[in-house]
C-alpha cells in the first residue's frame, strides 16, 4: 500500500481509530502489527502479482529473528551455542537477501558459463521482495543488539522467563520488525531505538502539531516537488537524453538531485508524522544533505539511518578508524562499497558507493579529521565547499538514474558535444519545483536567527508556510507514482 | 499532554485557502497549456469527459495535441474537444470514445500514428479516467488540471513569450527520428473501430497535419493517407498538402511538433478545410 493511494486514506483512520479504541499495550501492538501486515500484503506490484504472496518471506524472517533474539537474551546459554545462534541468524538474513536481491549478480560472477546459460534466466527474475533490504537490516539489527546485551536484556526488551512472558516478547518482536509507518523504505530502526517506546500510548499524549507538521511537508515533498519533478525527470532515460542540449541536461541531472531527495526524505517524514500518530518516535533519516560543507558530513545528514546502522554494524566491527590510517582508509571504502551494492545488484550502484568511498577517504587524506568534521556557522568557504559537494553528489546521482554504465557514459558525451535551444517546458518545472527544497534548505539556515529576533512572526510563517504546504498538495500533486527506494 | 493548536490552525488555514480557490476558480483563466505531459493530458481528458459534449473531437498523439480548443472559437469547429494525448496515439482516444455513453457527431483521426503499438503509457493513461483523484475533479472543480496554479502560471508565461499574433517560426534542427515500427494488424484493427464509430453515428474524418519529421512507416507518408481514407470510405483532411500549396511558413518547437503560432495558424487552416462540404 502506498502513503500517497486513496485506500491508505481510508486505513490511516480506521487503523488509528481501532489502535486508540483499547488502551491496553496488547491491544494496540496487536492492532498495529495485523494492520502492518494488511498495509504489506495490499495491493499488487507493476506486473500485477499480488503483495501477500511476499508475507511468507515477512513472517519467516520476523520468526527467525525473534527466536535468535528470545535465544540470545536467555541466561545460562554457552558461548558456543549463543555464536552458533547468531551465525545462524546472520546467515539467514545475509542468506535471504543475497538470494532475491543479489542471486543473478553473484550468478553471473560465480556460475560456470554452462550452469549461468541454464540458470541465468531464472536467477535474473527472481521478484525482489518490497522491503526486504530495511527489514532485513532491522533484524540483524535486532539479533546483534541481542548478542551484545545477552542475559542483561536490551532495554524494552526481556528474555521470557520460565514464569512466561513468551507471548509479550515475540509480540513485541513483530511488531517492531513490521510497523508499518517505516516497514517498506525505512527509516531503518534499530532495536534500541524502538523496542524500549513499546507499550500502551494514550490518544491525548499525541503530538498533533509534530506529526501534522511531518505529514504536510512529507506529502508536500512527495506529491508536489518528486511527483511533478518526476514527469521532467523522466526525460533522463536513454535514448530519449541523446537529442536534449547541454542545459537540459543539465537541469534534468539537478531535477533528479532534488527529486531523490524530495521522494525519500518525504517518505521518511510521512513515516516519522506517522509513527507520531501512534505515540511513536523513528529515527531522523535527513537532515538538510544538500548544506553538507564536506561528504563526511553529507554521509550523517543523508539516510541517516542507513550510514549509522552502516557505521554501527558494520564499519566499527570492522574496527572503525582506531587500526590504523590505512585500515581506515580500507574500512571507509569496504563500507561504502557494500553501502552502494545495497541498494541494488548492478555495478553502477557498486561503482557509485565505491566513489562515495573513495571521496571520503580523499577528503579524509587531504583535509586531515578535523576539517572532515561538521562545520558550525556558515562563511564564504564553506558556502563554496557546500557547492562543490553538492555537485559531486549530484553528479554521481546519475549512476542511480541510470543504472547501466554505458548510458552514464552516453550522457556524459552528450553533455560534452550537444548544443541546440533549450526546451524550456522541462526548465520550467524543473526551476520551479526545485526550488521549495532549496528554500527548505535555505530556511534551515535563517529559520533559527529569526526565531530568536522575532519569535512570534517566526511562529506565525511556519503556520502560514505548512498551511500553504497542504494547499499546494491538495491542489498542485504532480502524477502519481511509486516511491523510488521501493526499488531498493 | 496534546498538542494540537498549530496542527489546527494549519489544516484550517488550508481548507480555508481551498474553498477561497474553488470561489474564484470561475473567473480564473483556464490553462490549455501545461508545463508536463501528464498534466496537459489530464487537462484533455478532463476537459471531454466533464464539460458538455463536443461535436468535433480530435484523436492523435501530442502533434494533433498542439492544436487548442481556443484556436477554433468562432470556426466551423467551435465545439471542438482534443483527446490527442501526448506519448500516445489515435487508438487510445477511440477506445475512450468508444467506451464513453455517447460518440461526437464528428471524429477526426490524426493519421500520423495510426499504427503506433499499444504502450505501457497508453495503459496508464487509460487507467487515470478511472482513479478515484479523477472522478473526484469531476465533482470539485478546483481539483482539475487546468487551474493547478503552476500550471497557469506556465500558460501565463507561455502566453507572454508567444502573444496570439506572432508570425510562426522556422523550425529547430531536427533531430534524428526514432520512431516505433507499426503494429502489423493495426489496419485491420482500425477498421473495425471505424465500423463501430459509424454504427453509432459518427462521421469520422481522417487528419494529416504538417509535422517536424515523417516517419516512414506511418500511414501519414504521402500517399498512404490518401489510399488509407479511399479504402475505408471516408474523407481526409490532409491541411499537410494545403499549408504546403499556400506556401506556409511552418516552424517547429522541437523538430517535430508546431511551433504554438504555427499551430494556430495550421488549427484556422484545419477549420477552414473542415467546414468544406466533402467532395
Amino acid at each position: 500500500m502506498l502513503f500517497n493511494s486513496w485506500s491508505f486514506a481510508v486505513f490511516l483512520p480506521l487503523v488509528f481509530a481501532l489502535h486508540h479504541a483499547g488502551r491496553r499495550a496488547g491491544w494496540q501492538v496487536g492492532v498495529l502489527t495485523v494492520a502492518s501486515f494488511a498495509f504489506y500484503g495490499w495491493g499488487s506490484d507493476a506486473g500485477g502479482s499480488p503483495h501477500w504472496k511476499l508475507l511468507p518471506l515477512l513472517v519467516l524472517s520476523t520468526l527467525v529473528n525473534g527466536f535468535a533474539a528470545q535465544e540470545l537474551l536467555s541466561a545460562g546459554r554457552s558461548d558456543r551455542r549463543r555464536r552458533g545462534v547468531l551465525g545462524l541468524a546472520l546467515a539467514f538474513n545475509l542468506g535471504a537477501l543475497g538470494f532475491f536481491k543479489y542471486a543473478a549478480l553473484l550468478g553471473k560472477l560465480l556460475l560456470p558459463a554452462a550452469l549461468w546459460a541454464r540458470w541465468g534466466d531464472r536467477l535474473s527474475h527472481i521478484p525482489l521482495p518490497i522491503g526486504i533490504s530495511f527489514y532485513t537490516f532491522q533484524g540483524i539489527s535486532l539479533v546483534m543488539e541481542a548478542w551484545w546485551a545477552g542475559a542483561a536484556g536490551l532495554v524494552g526488551l526481556a528474555a521470557p522467563t520460565a514464569a512466561g512472558g513468551r507471548g509479550w516478547f515475540h509480540a513485541k518482536v513483530w511488531f517492531f520488525k513490521s510497523f508499518f509507518p517505516q516497514l517498506v523504505a525505512g527509516p531503518i530502526v534499530k532495536a534500541g531505538e524502538f523496542l524500549h517506546q513499546i507499550g500502551a500510548k494514550r490518544l491525548a499524549d499525541v503530538d498533533w502539531d509534530g506529526a501534522v507538521k511531518k505529514l504536510v511537508l512529507g506529502f508536500f515533498l512527495k506529491m508536489v516537488v518528486a511527483d511533478n519533478l518526476k514527469d521532467a525527470t523522466a526525460a533522463l532515460r536513454f535514448p530519449e537524453f541523446t537529442d536534449l542540449p547541454r542545459l537540459n541536461l543539465l537541469a534534468l541531472l539537478y531535477g533528479f538531485s532534488f527529486q531523490i531527495l524530495a521522494d525519500f526524505g518525504g517518505y521518511s517524514l510521512i513515516a516519522q508524522g506517522l509513527a507520531k500518530l501512534f505515540g511513536y518516535e523513528l529515527p531522523l533519516n535527513f537532515d538538510m544533505p544538500y548544506l553538507s560543507r564536506s561528504l563526511t558530513e553529507f554521509w550523517r545528514r543523508w539516510h541517516i539511518s542507513l550510514s549509522s546502522w552502516l557505521r554501527e554494524y558494520l564499519y566499527l566491527p570492522l574496527g572503525g578508524n582506531r587500526r590504523g590510517a590505512g585500515r581506515t582508509y580500507v574500512n571507509l571504502f569496504l563500507v561504502m562499497f557494500l553501502g552502494g551494492l545495497w541498494h541494488g545488484a548492478a555495478w553502477s550502484y557498486a561503482i557509485w558507493g565505491t566513489a562515495h568511498g573513495l571521496l571520503l577517504a580523499g577528503e579524509r587524506f587531504f583535509a586531515g579529521r578535523g576539517r572532515a568534521k561538521e562545520a558550525v556557522g556558515w562563511t564564504f568557504g564553506g558556502g563554496v565547499r557546500a557547492f562543490v559537494v553538492f555537485n559531486a553528489v549530484s553528479a554521481l546521482w546519475l549512476l542511480f538514474k541510470l543504472p547501466d554504465f554505458s548510458h552514464a557514459i552516453a550522457y556524459a558525451r552528450c553533455l560534452a558535444v550537444n548544443s541546440g535551444s533549450p526546451r524550456v517546458q522541462a526548465l520550467f518545472v524543473i526551476a520551479v519545483f526545485s526550488a521549495p527544497v532549496v528554500a527548505w534548505h535555505l530556511w534551515s539556515v535563517v529559520a533559527p536567527r529569526f526565531a530568536r529576533r522575532a519569535p512570534a512572526w517566526a511562529g506565525r510563517a511556519e503556520t502560514a508556510t505548512y498551511a500553504l504546504m497542504l494547499w499546494m498538495t491538495v491542489l498542485n500533486a504532480g502524477s502519481p507514482g511509486d516511491f523510488i527506494y521501493f526499488q531498493f | 499532554m496534546a498538542r494540537h493548536r498549530q496542527a489546527l490552525v494549519i489544516v484550517v488555514s488550508a481548507l480555508l485557502g481551498m474553498g477561497a480557490w474553488a470561489f474564484v476558480r470561475p473567473w480564473l483563466p483556464r490553462a490549455e497549456l501545461a508545463e508536463s505531459d501528464f498534466q496537459a493530458n489530464l487537462i484533455r481528458l478532463q476537459t471531454w469527459s466533464m464539460e458538455p459534449p463536443r461535436s468535433n473531437v480530435v484523436v492523435g498523439s501530442s502533434i494533433a495535441g498542439r492544436l487548442l480548443p481556443s484556436t477554433f472559437r468562432g470556426t466551423a469547429l467551435d465545439s471542438f474537444a482534443n483527446l490527442a494525448l501526448d506519448g500516445s496515439g489515435p487508438e487510445l482516444g477511440i477506445r475512450l470514445l468508444l467506451g464513453a455513453r455517447t460518440v461526437p457527431p464528428r471524429v477526426f483521426v490524426e493519421v500520423h500514428r495510426l499504427g503506433k503499438p499499444w504502450h505501457t503509457n497508453d495503459t496508464a493513461l487509460l487507467g487515470v479516467v478511472h482513479e478515484t483523484g479523477f472522478a473526484l475533479a469531476g465533482r470539485l472543480p478546483a481539483l482539475r488540471a487546468d487551474t493547478r496554479p503552476t500550471t497557469l502560471l506556465y500558460a501565463w508565461l507561455k502566453g507572454r513569450r508567444e502573444p496570439a499574433g506572432a508570425t510562426p517560426a522556422t523550425g529547430a534542427t531536427p533531430a534524428p527520428a526514432r520512431f516505433p515500427a507499426a503494429d502489423p494488424g493495426w489496419e485491420e484493427h482500425f477498421r473495425g473501430q471505424v465500423g463501430e464509430l459509424r454504427r453509432r453515428g459518427c462521421e469520422v474524418v481522417l487528419l494529416r497535419l504538417p509535422v517536424g519529421r515523417e516517419n516512414p512507416v506511418d500511414p501519414a507518408a504521402p500517399g498512404e493517407a490518401d489510399r488509407l481514407a479511399r479504402d475505408l470510405g471516408v474523407r481526409l483532411v490532409d491541411v499537410n498538402r494545403e499549408a504546403a500549396k499556400r506556401g506556409m511558413a511552418i516552424g517547429y518547437s522541437d523538430g517535430l511538433h508546431l511551433a504554438p503560432a504555427s499551430a494556430r495558424a495550421v488549427g484556422m487552416l484545419f477549420a477552414e478545410l473542415a467546414s468544406r462540404p466533402a467532395p
